[in-house]
């Protein structure tokens, strides 16, 4: 497995301050490969990296096998950005147009437009659009020349449940076609759903990797709320315990297995009260792997 | 550089420029206004022809507005956007869409020369050689380049926010203290000189010569100080250019 | 659906219809061209009447007084003035074929287009000046002239009225001394009266058949023509049976039988109806004076001239109307009709006379140009006038531009905007007191220091009016000394030197922004001060005496107490000794005009 985008200890900073940090990092061929990260983690400064907008301060970057930015890469990339407004005065198919004249070989309007659900919106100003419309607007401009590396940065934001859905479809069968799509996201149940491999990136550092699957495992586990006489070392030593937060007289216990857990709790504090057992979040998960990365920093 | 892509481009540059109002009400409206107003219903002078005259200031003054807003006001939002940095991930050359929003400039000083050619020939009876009328709409075509350099310095440095207000405040009173409302001789002496300082002032004279209103005194000098004032914007631009392309 | 790939190719048609549409200045039209200096120039645009046939959008390039091309594209040397004259129709200048020159004839004629004139009458110590001028390509504000000088008549005949006083004969014995005397005096063509006085309501002698014979057959033995003034239709078949070649008048006291136009077109005889003048004399209203184009240029004598009448004129009606149709008949039949008009007799005018010749051509049924021809190209063929009458190549460049079109509506010959003679540009001025075509300010009021060189001032004498006077000219020390001889010999004896107020010989300039003339002089005998101006170059000048200035002297002559003189067409002054005959010394230490003070 070839890697298509390869960041060899790479460092950028704005100013004084630190955006990316000794990032290495390579994003296999084929499938759809998920930064995860919460607001400032680097993961918009690592995109723009890989499409050649920022210019490498230290370290090194290939992708598909040149320079980012270079325009036989740019040729075979497509990418939907965060930006806040194109033209208002052109319409939907004239800015698809305008785009695919830019790649040797696009996809065919009908194609774009049902790919990015804007069918019957072709001929409406940019301007006219809802905030998801411009959405799958960018998102169409991203595809239309049929690339071999997509990156897309947060496409789902401001879209509601069943677009988004639709959309990860459309995104999955981009990567089954045995295209590379890059995405970040900071839904974890996004990267869950689409990505064949997740990176976590926080305050620049990439602090973990792999499939949704070993991601979750190590971020994985229940939340436990109750109230308890034991102190924060006494719960330390019930098993699987991984974080502990207090909050009032309750107190928040995450745990990879929580039944072994909760009887050894149960058996140690008889006066245990108010218990509920929940799912951990997504910033709950972040939060325990960023936690680990700031104390091992 | 893929001739078919510029036409798009330039195609996509002019639709987006006449679907907004705001931009081809004011850069044709204005001149058209004006030269109707100070250069056709009064006549302040019998010792030269004032339609004439101020056809090609009027002209110059024309060709300024699609120049200086569609590169300043334009590029600082589009930069604002982030539609820049869309265009720079795209596979296209940045030379592109600067060329076609020239030609969409150039294009609009073209048909700020149309109408204010046409207003003067049938109400100002602007009688001119075929030479000369050629002579000035290439005048002022090419005459607008020096004032997209400036506009795209503008559009560059400046935020979204800060350049319109920035740009007008440099237009207006650029474009009056250069002489293209009211003709230079009408000014005070030590007002004359401040033109010497202003790019539309020297793209006036050039006008001027062609229409047959003055004679061909330092017309190179003109030529060079334009080109100059391109050359320095253009390097302004560069520096702004590489820094937008870091942040 | 509209073909894509003609949008480009529609835009780029629209672009070039929209510069094609973009107005161009108009070529300045005559009243708006550029003076004029020398006699080179190209005319572009103007239909030309060649004398026989029209052309339309012709250039006529003009060299050095003569015409170097006529084309519809024309090139000219760098540097010639061009003039457009588009709507405008250009014409050979008239030759007015009957005349009688006195006064300002010839400089009144050529105002009007006209720069040949046939004189069939006239003082012939003017002619010996005129056969010299014909010939020259020099600047002139006067026609050229061809003249029968004294003609021949009969004790009391015809042509003694006048007051003139005339050699006559009394027999056909006398007729080859008689024409020989006046071909040694100057005479180009012979004249003879055959009058007896019928129209004018009178009798009167006149010469007889025999010697009307002898005298045409003494010219033709000469080589000259004889041209016969006649007024009835036997003196035609006389004069014509005689071998006259043209007869000047057109008998209007009968209508012409077929005998008689069947003997004119078999002898190919001209004839020079004159309409103009039998219109006067049948009492017929001519109109000139209602014309605001002829009126503009009409001298006070020439009004004059065209509001007399002859004396009795209402009791002959007929008489045009009877010429009309003769003129007609002798048309139809085939006989060549010249343009005359016979002034200054009462109704006429020079000049003027011919456009009303022209119109009344065209009313006894002559096309317009067939009446052109009969006042340019068939006279100037008639009486062989070799370089003028036509508008080729070698002509001499004696033109007429109109305004209109004179071929559709004769009476355009009157709307003239431009004439030119010897390929100069003719000045021609107006009589109603409006700024246009007025002379140039004298801009230069120095007249002379004599510090470098003559300033322009040159000898002068009688000479060239017949007179023996002498003189001598020398620039030295700052001072202009003229050694001045003046010898009895001719009317009015003079010497002296001159100098010209224009740029051009005789050029009138506006000098009225002046007010007095200095002159530093001294003086060993009376002198003169000549004031040349008004409206003919050849007009008597207006004199300032000035006497006692033996030491030097700063004479001051007020120009308004110059009787005669005419500041607003000053041409030139002349310091001279005369007329009385003697010798003087002047010297001349300055000379301007100064302002009122």
């Amino acid at each position: 497995m070839s890697a298509v985008a390869e960041l060899s200890a790479v460092s950028h900073h704005f100013g004084g301050q630190r955006a990316v940090n000794n990032l290495s990092l390579a994003i296999p061929r084929g499938g759809v490969y998920a930064l995860l990260g919460a607001n400032g983690a680097g993961k918009t400064t690592t995109i723009a990296l890989l499409l050649g907008l920022l210019r490498v301060q230290s370290g090194d970057i290939r992708v598909l096998g040149g320079r980012p930015g270079e325009m036989a890469v740019r040729r075979a990339t497509g990418a939907m950005l965060q930006v806040s407004g194109v033209p208002d005065m052109l319409s939907v198919r004239e800015h698809i147009e305008l785009f695919s004249g830019y790649y040797p070989q696009p996809l065919p309007m009908d194609r774009v437009v049902e790919m990015a659900a804007l069918e019957g919106l072709e001929r409406r100003r940019f301007g006219k659009l809802s905030g998801g419309q411009k959405q799958r607007v960018l998102f169409a401009l991203a595809i239309c020349g049929n690339p071999q590396l997509l990156f897309l940065d947060e496409p789902t934001v401001g879209m509601d449940v069943e677009m988004r859905r639709r959309m990860w479809r459309v995104v999955r069968d981009i990567a089954d076609e045995g295209r590379t799509v890059v995405l970040t996201t900071h839904y974890l149940e996004e990267a869950d759903a689409l990505a064949d491999r997740i990176g976590v990136l926080h305050a620049g550092r990439l602090v973990a990797e792999g499939t949704p699957e070993q991601i979750k495992a190590t971020t994985g586990g229940r939340l436990v709320r109750c109230s308890t006489v034991l102190d924060d070392a006494a719960l330390r030593t019930l098993p699987g315990v991984r974080d502990i937060r207090r909050q009032g007289d309750r107190v928040e216990i995450a745990a990879s297995e929580v039944e072994r857990m909760l009887r050894a709790l149960l058996a140690r504090d008889t006066t245990v009260g108010d218990l509920t057992v929940a799912e951990i979040g997504l910033d709950d998960a972040f939060l325990s792997l960023t936690n680990e990365a700031a104390e091992a920093a | 550089m893929n001739p078919s892509i510029l036409m798009r481009e330039v195609r996509g540059e002019l639709l987006s420029a006449i679907r907004q109002p705001a931009f081809v009400l004011p850069t044709l409206a204005f001149p058209v206004m004006f030269y109707l107003f100070f250069g056709l219903a009064f006549t302040m002078s019998r010792s030269m022809h004032m339609p004439t005259w101020l056809l090609a200031t009027y002209g110059v003054f024309g060709i300024i507005a699609p120049a200086l807003f569609g590169f300043g006001i334009m590029v600082a939002t589009e930069k604002g956007e982030g539609w820049l940095r869309l265009k720079r991930a795209a596979p296209v050359s940045p030379l592109v869409p600067l060329l076609a929003r020239v030609a969409m400039a150039m294009l609009f000083a073209f048909l700020v020369f149309v109408l204010l050619a046409s207003l003067g020939a049938l109400f100002g009876g602007v009688r001119m050689p075929r030479a000369d009328w050629i002579l000035l709409a290439v005048t002022l075509t090419a005459g607008s380049i020096p004032f997209c350099a400036m506009g795209l310095a503008c559009g560059l440095w400046l935020s979204a926010r800060a350049a319109p207000a920035v740009i007008n405040l440099v237009y207006l009173p650029m474009a009056f203290l250069s002489g293209l409302w009211v003709p230079l001789p009408a000014f005070p002496e030590w007002m004359q000189g401040m033109a010497n300082v202003l790019p539309p002032y020297h793209l006036a004279a050039i006008a001027l010569h062609v229409v047959g209103m003055q004679p061909a005194e330092n017309l190179w000098l003109h030529a060079w100080v334009l080109t100059g004032v391109t050359m320095v914007f253009l390097a302004v631009a560069a520096v702004a250019w590489r820094h937008v392309q870091e942040n | 659906m509209f073909p894509r790939f003609l949008v480009p190719v529609l835009l780029v048609a629209l672009v070039i219809a929209f510069f094609l549409a973009l107005p161009e200045p108009r070529a300045p039209q005559p009243p708006d061209w550029p003076a004029q200096t020398g006699n080179s120039f190209v005319l572009r645009g103007a239909q030309v009447f060649d004398g026989e046939r029209l052309h339309r959008n012709r250039d006529v390039l003009v060299q050095d007084g003569r015409i170097a091309a006529v084309g519809p594209k024309v090139p000219a040397p760098a540097g010639t003035p061009e003039f457009s004259a588009e709507g405008h129709t250009l014409l050979p200048a008239f030759i007015d074929a009957h005349t009688h020159n006195f006064g300002d004839a010839r400089s009144d004629a050529l105002r009007f287009g006209v720069a040949t004139q046939i004189d069939l009458f006239t003082a012939v110590d003017s002619l010996a000046a005129a056969r010299v001028e014909r010939e020259s390509l020099e600047r002139t504000d006067q026609a050229d002239l061809w003249s029968a000088g004294t003609l021949l008549t009969v004790a009391r005949g015809h042509g003694t009225q006048f007051g003139l006083p005339i050699p006559t004969l009394d027999d056909a014995t006398q007729a080859d001394a008689f024409v020989a005397a006046r071909i040694a005096e100057g005479s180009d063509f012979i004249k003879l009266v055959l009058e007896p006085g019928r129209s004018f309501g009178s009798t009167m002698p006149t010469l007889d058949a025999a010697t009307v014979k002898s005298a045409i057959e003494a010219a033709h033995a000469r080589g000259k023509l004889a041209l016969v003034h006649v007024s009835t239709a036997v003196d035609a078949r006389t004069a014509i049976e005689a071998g006259g070649d043209g007869l000047a008048h057109l008998f209007a006291d009968t209508l012409a039988d077929a005998d008689l136009l069947a003997l004119a077109r078999e002898r190919e005889v001209f004839v020079i109806p004159t309409l103009a003048v039998l219109e006067s004399v049948a009492g017929r209203a001519h109109g000139l004076d209602d014309d605001p184009r002829i009126l503009s240029h009409l001298s006070p004598v020439q009004r004059e001239s065209l509001a007399r009448q002859f004396p009795g004129n209402g009791v002959r009606a007929k008489l045009i109307e009877r010429a009309l149709g003769n003129a007609r008949a002798l048309h139809e039949a085939g006989v060549t009709l010249l343009a005359g008009s016979d002034a200054p007799n009462p109704g006429t005018a020079h000049g003027a006379s011919l456009h009303r010749e022209l119109e009344l051509l065209v009313e006894a049924g002559l096309t317009p140009a067939q009446a052109l021809a009969a006042a340019t190209a068939h006279p100037a063929k008639r009486f062989a006038l070799a370089d003028r009458g036509r508008i080729t190549s070698a002509m001499r460049a004696d033109l007429v531009l109109v305004e209109g079109d004179p071929l559709a509506d004769i009476r355009a010959t009157r709307a003239i905007a431009a004439v030119w003679k010897n390929g100069y540009r003719v000045a021609r001025l107006r009589f109603d007191g409006t700024a246009a075509d007025q002379a140039a300010p004298l801009t230069e009021p120095v007249l002379g220091r004599f510090d470098e060189g003559d300033d322009g001032w040159m000898p002068t004498t009688d000479r060239i009016r017949g007179g023996t006077s002498d003189v001598a000219m020398v620039v030295s020390g700052g001072r202009l000394a003229i050694d001045a001889d003046v010898r009895a010999g001719s009317m009015w004896p003079w010497a002296g030197a001159m100098r010209m107020l224009g740029t051009a010989p005789m050029e009138p300039v506006d000098a009225r922004d002046h007010a007095t003339l200095h002159v530093r002089l001294r003086a060993s005998g009376p002198v003169q001060v000549l004031f040349f101006s008004g409206a003919s170059a050849a007009g008597v000048p207006a004199s300032w005496p000035i006497t006692d200035v033996a030491d030097w002297t700063e004479v001051s002559i007020p120009l308004a107490a110059v009787e005669g003189f005419d500041a607003a067409r000053a041409r030139a002054l002349a310091i001279v000794a005369g007329p009385q005959p003697g010798t003087v010394r002047i010297e001349v230490d300055s000379i301007e005009l100064r302002g009122p003070e």
